[in-house]
């Protein structure tokens, strides 16, 4: 799989959620711990409806957990 | 490490320890024109046999020892792609070896070869086609999982 562009604050909004464990949001948003591992690490892009899954978990907009980064054009 | 991963890695090794000897089993007698078309029945069941055993034995092992986890969008996405590479080199092997053995049949037909021979070895091709892809599957599975760990 390519790296993602899809930035988050997953891990900031973990700690500020009484340092949710990765496990427990795992739980929460119904995948695998190894699934948020790889959405913190940007080395996997979720789907919108995980995305929306998430973000619902921090009680959060969108926006404010996901931001893209689009490709800057060469030259 | 998911249970799905560590049931890619089990199955890649152990598909690899049963049919790596297998096939250079035949291959030997093949580079002597000769072909073991007699034992090869046996044989074949055999290692479907073991391979068969031993994935079933150690993916219940880490089945009770790991957490119980359904698979999930990446889980499905990583086995969608290795899926998909899997189905082009079935499709681009099995069709390069069914070619070439026409030719070869041709060619045994012209030197009055037995047509059990050839129908063993066209048999071989096509199952050695199928373990190839089924290799490609879980070696696209383990680079799926390994570069977004």
């Amino acid at each position: 799989m390519e790296p993602s562009r899809v930035r988050n604050h997953i891990r900031r909004l973990r700690f500020e959620a009484d340092e949710m464990t990765q496990q427990r949001l795992a739980e929460r948003v119904g995948v695998t711990r190894q699934t948020i591992i790889a959405i913190e690490g940007v080395k996997y892009a979720p789907s919108l409806e995980l995305a929306f899954r998430i973000a619902h978990a921090f009680g959060r907009p969108l926006g404010e957990v996901f931001e893209y980064e689009p490709e800057v054009a060469a030259g | 490490m998911s249970f799905r991963e560590k049931s890619a890695w089990i199955s890649l090794g152990i598909t690899l320890v049963v049919f790596v000897p297998y096939f250079s089993r035949l291959l030997g007698p093949l580079t002597h024109n000769e072909f073991p078309t007699a034992g090869i029945l046996p044989l074949f069941l055999g290692a479907v046999a073991l391979q068969t055993v031993l994935i079933v034995v150690a993916v219940i092992a880490i089945a009770i020892l790991s957490r119980d986890e359904p698979a999930d969008e990446r889980d499905r996405a990583i086995d969608a792609t290795a899926h998909r590479f899997a189905y082009y080199v079935l499709s681009t092997t099995s069709a390069v070896a069914l070619l070439g053995l026409v030719a070869l049949s041709v060619v045994q037909s012209a030197i009055e070869a037995p047509l059990t021979e050839t129908v063993a070895i066209l048999s071989q091709v096509v199952f050695f086609c199928l373990i190839l892809a089924e290799v490609v599957r879980n070696v696209t599975q383990v680079v799926g999982y390994r570069r977004s760990a």
